[in-house]
């Protein structure tokens, strides 16, 4: 009996289908659309940047500076929904794409149609969101929450930011949907669940709460639409509704939401810190459990964001311990990490510095947010710049980081070549500092009372307020660096191996550098 | 996808196509169930607080999760085997287990290839004889089709090339 396999060798001769058109528009193909998620979360992060310089040019000075406050509520509005929903949200589904197939050694996604579908669909709703910006009246200014009734009166903005959200929801559905059909239906035989890689397990369980928690969101947006334009009033005082009602089901979306953008970096720390320390990846199940209890504690919490409503005593008590309870398997990973470490080989490339900035900066998110957990603390806390600060170490140092840190891990295995080992450093010493003179100083602010959203301040902020506009300006210029050091690698440099890493280990670094446009269409053997 | 092709004795030729992926058909099961019991039970709740608008998308949601690992899983069983022995080529294709069966001529069966009608789409590879086509590897990559086309058309082939009389 013989048997006649196609193995990625074979495969390697086959590329995409010739035409622009044909490979980018059309394709189905699994890494093309990571490329396109990752590209499409660039160019959103750069826009959604522009805002944020926007934000600190004018909070450089006490004062109206630069731009009217109405402008002003529009950038913070804007800026919230590009980074969150088109930079952090489409550049983890990119790694998704590229990465969950050739982990889990599938010859792709599970959908491959409805994964192009959902792609496209991101780039038609960012046109709908980011067009408001010249509609009369602006942009969404509300802020990203959409509290009613301050929704309500956006004006003509409104009904593209409820049918942006809808399409955006869409897309984060179809995307997880086909990452759980994936994960559960195309393993190559002997990838057991306990077997997966970490990203792949952080993936699956993100995919449950993203299809968890949106048709939430969507019935809430759906909900602020007929309230407007129908009659209802689900959220309107005035006809019997609840207007914090909504921010109950805004929060029941929006706290999950916060995790939906910090798993997935759990996953990729925790593939590059055992690389770079050459030791097996410090208790493997415990980090399983610690991202499903994680998860599991996101549906309980969300009250956290609301202690200043009027909640019962024995609400904010419920809140504040359920919060509090979430730092538990987050130590345990943060410990599994540094265990990982603890007396391996360490060598500092770029990814494995970013995932040590990230390990450490992630880690005073963190504990800020335990002290906006502490229901007396957070009445004073509450809307000031100490939240601001505080979601920034978690979103910024961590999920941003997190992803920064893939793209230099993967980068080789994704272009064949090896980034400027110098520059990259550069980019992470230049990023590192910058991120934390950006926001750092923004503790101090909001404990001494800065309330955030405003354009305009009392001058004893305006210090602190200047060093973190100079921190925002440096790092949004270090960011040109970084797309610098990523067209350079991609257009040549030193070939990389199959292994790219000394320590990698993983079905994708069984690969040839660059993979090729096929892979596993014969499965791996799984030990 | 994998394609396997096993020769059983020196007349014989025995093809068998499937995707490449291992169901877990139990572990998706409960994990679907997982999410639609969260999903609904807040859904519900909401309903019940008034908020019924949040229902129907965590239904539309579901079903679409439902029905897209329903269909991967199918697809992950679904299999085709050829067998060509000296005089008949024998095409099954089925879940698991093939269910419908084609017998042919082998003398009066050819291999096509046919391109498609628009560059966007895949080529179709049929076994045809005597008036009867049956599509085969449908869910294979274009490469891998073409290349299985050549080993097919190496032993079905057309009649002249097999020296018989056409």
């Amino acid at each position: 009996m013989t048997a006649t396999t196609h193995d990625t060798h074979d495969a390697h001769h086959h590329g995409p289908p010739p035409g622009f058109f044909k490979r980018w528009l059309f394709t189905t193909n699994h890494k093309d659309l990571g490329v396109l998620y990752m590209v499409f979360g660039l160019l959103m992060f750069f826009i959604g940047g522009a805002m944020a310089m926007v934000i600190r040019a004018e909070l450089f000075q006490p004062g109206l500076n630069l731009v009217d406050p109405h402008f002003f509520n529009q950038m913070t509005t804007m800026h919230a929904l590009v980074m969150i929903f088109g930079a952090v949200m489409p550049a983890f589904t990119g790694l998704a794409n590229w990465l969950i197939p050739v982990q889990i050694g599938a010859p792709d996604m599970a959908l491959p149609r409805i994964n192009n579908w959902a792609f496209w669909l991101l780039p038609a709703g960012f046109v709908l969101l980011l067009a408001t910006l010249f509609l009369p009246g602006g942009a969404p200014a509300g802020g990203w929450t959409m509290y009613p009734p301050l929704v309500l009166q956006l004006g003509d903005s409104f009904p593209f930011l409820i049918l942006a959200v809808h399409i955006l929801g869409i897309s984060s559905i179809m995307g997880s949907i086909n990452i759980v059909a994936t994960i559960l239906n195309m393993r190559a035989p002997g990838m057991t669940l306990m077997k997966m890689p970490m990203f792949v397990w952080a993936w699956l369980i993100t995919a449950f709460l993203i299809v968890a928690v949106m048709p939430v969101l969507a019935g809430a947006v759906t909900m602020l639409l007929t309230d407007q334009y129908f009659g209802t009033s689900f959220f309107s005082a005035a006809g019997g509704g609840d207007p914090v009602m909504f921010q109950h089901i805004f929060w029941f979306f929006g706290h999950p939401e916060v995790y939906i953008l910090i798993l997935p970096a759990f996953g990729i720390v925790s593939a590059i810190i055992p690389t770079f320390a050459r030791k097996p990846l410090f208790g493997y199940s415990s980090m399983v459990y610690a991202t499903a209890s994680i998860a599991f504690l996101s549906f309980i919490v969300w009250g956290h964001h609301m202690f200043t409503v009027g909640m019962p005593l024995a609400g904010q008590l419920f809140f504040m311990y359920a919060t509090m309870l979430v730092a538990v398997p987050t130590g345990v990973k943060i410990f599994n990490w540094m265990a990982t470490m603890w007396q391996g080989s360490m060598t500092f490339e770029t990814p494995m510095l970013f995932s040590i900035a990230f390990v450490l900066l992630f880690t005073i998110g963190g504990l800020s947010g335990v002290m906006l957990a502490l229901a007396p603390v957070d009445l004073q806390y509450h809307d000031t710049y100490f939240v601001v600060a505080h979601f920034h170490y978690v979103l910024v140092t961590g999920a941003v980081f997190s992803i920064m840190a893939a793209v230099y891990f993967w980068l080789p295995k994704w272009t064949g070549h090896m980034y400027d080992e110098k520059l990259g450093k550069w980019h992470f010493w230049l990023s590192t500092i910058s991120v934390n003179v950006l926001f750092f100083p923004q503790h101090f602010l909001g404990l001494a009372g800065m309330p955030r959203r405003i354009p305009d301040y009392a001058v004893q902020f305006a210090e602190f307020n200047m060093i973190s506009s100079i921190g925002g300006f440096v790092f949004g210029l270090a960011q040109l660096l970084f797309v610098y050091i990523i067209v350079k690698c991609v257009r040549g440099g030193q070939k990389a191996s199959s292994g790219v890493w000394e320590g990698a280990k993983g079905l994708e670094w069984t690969l040839p550098s660059p993979a090729p446009y096929h892979t596993f269409e014969t499965p791996p053997a799984v030990k | 996808m994998e394609t396997e092709q096993q020769g059983v004795g020196a007349e014989t030729r025995h093809f068998v196509l499937r995707p490449n992926c291992g169901v877990y058909w139990r572990t998706t099961l409960v994990v679907f169930i997982a999410i639609a019991v969260v999903s609904l039970s807040v859904a519900t709740l909401f309903a019940f607080a008034g908020f019924w608008p949040i229902l129907p998308f965590a239904g539309l949601e579901l079903t679409a999760l439902g029905v897209a690992l329903y269909v991967s899983a199918v697809r992950g069983k679904y299999r085709e085997e050829i067998l060509v022995d000296g005089s008949t080529v024998e095409i099954r294709k089925g879940q698991k287990e093939p269910d419908t069966t084609w017998n042919f001529d082998l003398a009066w069966s050819e291999v096509l290839l046919e391109a498609s009608f628009h560059r966007w789409y895949p080529s179709r590879l049929l076994i045809r004889s005597q008036g009867d086509a049956v599509e085969l590897g449908a869910f294979l990559t274009e490469e891998e089709r073409l290349a299985l086309a050549d080993e097919l058309q190496r032993c079905i082939g057309p009649m002249a090339a097999r020296g018989v009389p056409s």
